[in-house]
């Protein structure tokens, strides 16, 4: 833990959800705390369903905050609306999962990228143009992509167009939503490549969220890992990876594919049973219990918190100082 | 089933009251005034505005409406700026002969349309059916009313089988009636015909492909009997549908039609009386066919409920 | 780093490129590819350039009477004389102009009314949008006409009173259209990402939902257009439209129509022109649905019939041909 005073600063944060039919809300997120330093990148990683995406439609006020709080610099962003909220909404932007449906098929990337612009005002039309410029090539893409439309463009062009445009405004916070899932893993490593890059860069801080712990390793400083709405384990990448200390970390780790000949390849047995329980009736107690190879009694009992462990991470399992849990073997 | 139908009726008054209230609306906040139009031409002040209290016109809006609305519950519809004579009179002798013609029309738009939708469901993707569905298009785009100033050219003044003009109704002489309806009736039914043609060649298609279909006739049962009485049986449904559907319709082209063919129907009554500015009877026009039309809804939904008990 | 042009990619996301590609130059694809729609549209243009340049196509004026009545066709009058001896194709190319304009007029209005309607109704949703649906399906239930003879007792016969009271009879149907793509499109990412720059709702909502949703709207509004023309006639038929002795396709229909025993092919001049008309709106409406949504229903359902065999063998043959 550094002195500097964190950028983003989430506590006990909620967001619900009604499905339609279903008289019981979803608690998508149920009480996530973390901060993010500035200039650092912070990684959310977890399965399909828990609530990753949602804390980051939470923060980017797309999804209505049920509870807890948001702030950024110091000013919570939970209770704006109006004109305030607007004005606040351009240090914080995100980059979409989608690279197509994120962009409005009837614009070219040069008006795409120019929009965030013209809300904000008080600069020439060329001055507008000049930045735009500047975007599209600090993203890698070049002048005669500005008068194409989204669907001219390949998957990996328009992620690089809707970066340009995130960054339009200069955010101090950016949102990667699983920016690289929908990609080919081909294409995957330019647009990893360039975030690092424009990060350093510009000196922003990231809030990076994906499924996939490799690419969340190698991108993030620091990480948190979310399972079923709650934070069970938060710790520097390096530490994560090497030494976790919460058995669904390991069992993430271990579910990675190796990228080995399959003769070097070590198997191992899955160490997650089962399927995710709803997210609308979660176990009692910890949460992972009902997959947790190292479930005993109390963990059906009481809830673990998130709790500080001696290297500066955090953990929510009650037998983390017991445990003795294999990380990544290279 | 009679707990449905009167939960169905009353949630039809906010319908009825909307609809009423909204020509009355209409035709009260009209640029004019209507004491004026009441009293005449060269009528002094003190004279308008003697009308103007006596009818009432002075009390608000609401007052009038409500007043108009327990008069005309009661079948008193008020009476017509130019003919001076009750309205209420003036529908009740004009509206059957509409709903004879308009009978006439449906009994076109089935009998066409179900034979032809029919036809070409059974023979889809071939000539015959594009033929026919050619044919429905046609029908489909073609006017009401020209339609009729064709068939009266060709069959009443070239051939002379149908007479041109005019129409007795079935009160008086059913057989010069009969006679008198054929040729408005298909003009009036054919569009309809061609509605039911369309719709129900797309389910009778699906019908006949259906699993249920092919077992029957796994069964042996002879095709006739598969198609007329079991694939269409299963197209009940959206039949009754578009027949809804084309009670209003033929509703809207009647005015028209009785125009063609001189028949003194409510469709004339309402055209001549928007001519002359005559709000009153356009107004109690409105309102019955706004009753006719929410009523054949009534009637659908009831159908509906009998055809397929499942249908809440 | 930039990627190497939009030809590479792996086969799915080509794949799809190649989809959207089609659907953003679905104008130029549809025109040039579907007979049906060049037909069509060379009809429209044709009846529209006949209605504009009308001077210039023929000699006669339309209100000239002349001496002989009911003549048939000749080189002089095309298509023969009126009840006054008045050029009949001259009557009809002037009458064109009358009942596309009205159809324009009447078309107008509904897309006026309906498109900001259909907007609100649907980006804003809640309990307007519930009330004004539900207005909108009781107007829709009723027969058209006569709730447009009813405006016109109000506001008086002619030709713009008649079709701007035909246009208010639209526009329910417009507005739903509407509403319901605004409804599709109000949940797409793109809206979500304006919103995320700080863009406020009616600016999103003009520009970003409303370009995103006109499509089904311009197909409802040719089908309209037919409806339209056809509206006119009749309204112009029963005195409430056009006023005689102007021309147009429904005033010459009531001449032919009170002649009729005297010249009964009279009727035919107009009644072509209109039926010709609205076919020509109506299929320019159908190639532009089917351009937008190739897979439609029946097709599939023909498909499907044809791989089965056709439904007349059904009763008799066993198993797919």
């Amino acid at each position: 833990m550094t002195a500097a005073a964190p950028l983003l600063s989430v506590a006990d944060l909620e967001v619900h959800y009604r499905l339609p039919g279903h008289r019981d809300e979803v608690h998508a997120v149920d009480g996530v705390t973390f901060d993010i330093l500035p200039r650092e990148i912070f990684g959310l990683i977890g399965e399909s369903g828990c609530g990753k995406s949602s804390v980051a439609r939470a923060v980017m006020r797309l999804a209505p905050i049920a509870a807890g709080t948001v702030a950024l610099g110091g000013i919570g962003l939970e209770t704006l609306r109006g004109r305030g909220l607007r004005r606040h909404r351009r240090r914080v932007q995100m980059v979409f999962q989608d690279p197509h449906e994120s962009l409005d098929p009837r614009l070219t990337v040069r008006r795409a990228v120019r929009e965030p612009l013209e809300l904000v005002g008080g600069d020439t039309a060329a001055g507008r143009e000049a930045r735009v410029r500047e975007l599209v090539d600090r993203v890698g893409l070049d002048e005669s992509h500005l008068d194409r439309k989204p669907h001219e463009l390949s998957g990996g062009q328009k992620q690089r167009v809707n970066i340009a445009r995130a960054l339009a405004l200069s955010p101090e916070l950016l949102v990667c939503d699983e920016a690289v899932s929908a990609l080919d893993v081909s294409v995957r490593a330019g647009i990893i490549n360039l975030l690092l890059a424009l990060q350093q860069e510009l000196g922003i801080s990231v809030l990076f969220i994906s499924h996939d712990i490799g690419v969340v390793a190698h991108v993030a400083d620091r990480i948190g890992v979310m399972y079923l709405g709650k934070l069970v384990e938060v710790a520097a990448a390096e530490s994560l990876t090497r030494q976790p200390r919460h058995p669904y970390t390991e069992a993430l780790l271990a579910a990675e594919p190796q990228a080995r000949p399959s003769t070097d390849r070590v198997v191992r047995a899955p160490l997650i049973k089962g399927d995710a329980p709803s997210a609308a009736r979660p176990p009692s107690g910890c949460r992972f219990r009902t997959r947790c190879r190292y479930a005993v009694e109390m963990c059906a009992q009481v809830e673990p918190e998130l709790r500080p462990v001696a290297d500066g991470g955090m953990v929510a399992c009650h037998l983390a100082d017991t445990l003795e849990l294999t990380g990544r073997r290279d | 089933m009679g707990r449905l139908l009167v939960s169905r009726l009353v949630s039809l008054v906010p319908t009825l009251i909307l609809a009423t209230f909204g020509v009355f609306l209409l035709v009260h906040l009209a640029p004019g005034d209507p004491a004026v139009a009441l009293a005449g031409d060269g009528a002094s002040r003190e004279q308008v505005q003697r009308i103007r209290e006596q009818e009432g016109l002075d009390r608000p809006l609401v007052i009038q409406y409500v007043d108009w609305v327990s008069h005309a519950a009661r079948g008193d519809l008020g009476t017509s700026i130019t003919t001076r004579s009750s309205i209420s009179d003036a529908i009740r002798q004009t509206l059957p002969v509409t709903l004879q013609l308009v009978a006439g029309a449906m009994v076109v738009a089935l009998v066409l349309g179900i034979l032809a939708g029919v036809a070409s469901a059974r023979r889809a993707n071939t000539t015959a059916d594009a033929a026919i569905s050619s044919a429905a298009a046609m029908g489909a785009a073609v006017p009401s009313f020209w339609l009729g100033l064709v068939l009266v050219s060709v069959f009443a003044l070239q051939l002379g089988w149908f007479p041109a003009t005019g129409y007795v109704g079935l009160g008086t002489d059913p057989g010069l009636a009969v006679r008198q309806l054929v040729l408005p009736s298909i003009a009036l039914g054919i569009a309809g015909a061609a509605e039911v043609a369309r719709q129900l060649r797309a389910v009778m298609i699906d019908q006949l492909s259906s699993d249920h279909v092919r077992t029957l006739r796994a069964k042996g049962l002879p095709a006739r009997r598969v198609v007329w009485v079991h694939a269409l049986k299963g197209s009940a449904v959206p039949l009754i549908t578009v027949i809804g559907l084309q009670v209003s319709r033929f509703l809207g082209a009647t005015v028209v039609v009785e125009a063609v063919f001189g028949i003194s129907g409510i469709g004339s009554l309402v055209t001549i009386a928007a001519r002359n500015r005559d709000y009153p009877m356009v107004e109690g026009v409105v309102v019955v066919l706004a009753v006719l039309v929410i009523a054949t809804n009534v009637v659908v939904d009831v159908c509906y409920r009998l055809v397929d008990p499942r249908i809440r | 780093m930039a990627e190497v042009g939009a030809g590479r990619g792996a086969g799915a996301t080509g794949g799809a490129r190649g989809v959207r590609a089609a659907r953003s130059g679905w104008f130029r694809l549809w025109l040039w590819g579907d007979l049906r729609a060049r037909v069509a549209t060379c009809f429209v243009l044709f009846a529209l350039a006949l209605a504009v340049l009308a001077p210039l196509v023929t000699s006669h004026a339309p209100s000239a009477q002349g001496v002989a009545p009911f003549d048939g066709p000749s080189w002089d009058h095309w298509l023969g004389t009126d009840d006054l001896g008045r050029d009949v194709w001259a009557r009809l190319v002037y009458g064109a102009r009358a009942s596309l304009t009205a159809a324009f007029i009447a078309v107008g209005v509904a897309l006026a009314l309906g498109v900001p309607v259909g907007l609100v109704s649907g980006f804003r949703g809640g309990w307007l949008d519930v009330v004004l649906m539900r207005v909108a399906d009781v107007l829709l239930s009723f027969p058209g006409i006569v709730i447009a003879i009813a405006f016109i007792a109000v506001l008086g016969p002619g030709l713009v009173n008649s079709m701007t009271a035909v246009g208010i009879v639209f526009f329910p149907s417009v507005a739903r259209v509407m509403r319901g793509q605004v409804l599709v499109t109000k949940e797409r990412l793109y809206v979500d990402a304006a919103t995320s720059f700080g863009s406020p709702p009616w600016r999103i909502l003009v520009r970003h939902v409303l370009p995103n949703s006109v499509q089904p709207v311009i197909i409802q509004a040719t089908f309209l257009l037919g409806l339209a023309v056809i509206a006119e006639a009749s309204l112009s038929f029963v005195g409430l439209g056009v006023q005689y002795p102007s021309p147009s396709f429904g005033v010459m229909l009531q001449r032919a129509a009170q002649f009729i025993s005297l010249k009964p092919s009279g009727v035919y001049p107009p009644g072509l022109a209109i039926a010709l008309t609205v076919l020509a709106f109506n299929a320019l409406g159908d190639s532009l649905r089917d351009a937008l949504d190739p897979m439609t229903s029946t097709r599939r359902r023909l498909r499907r019939l044809r791989r089965r065999g056709s439904a007349r063998d059904l009763p008799n043959e066993e198993g797919p041909r």
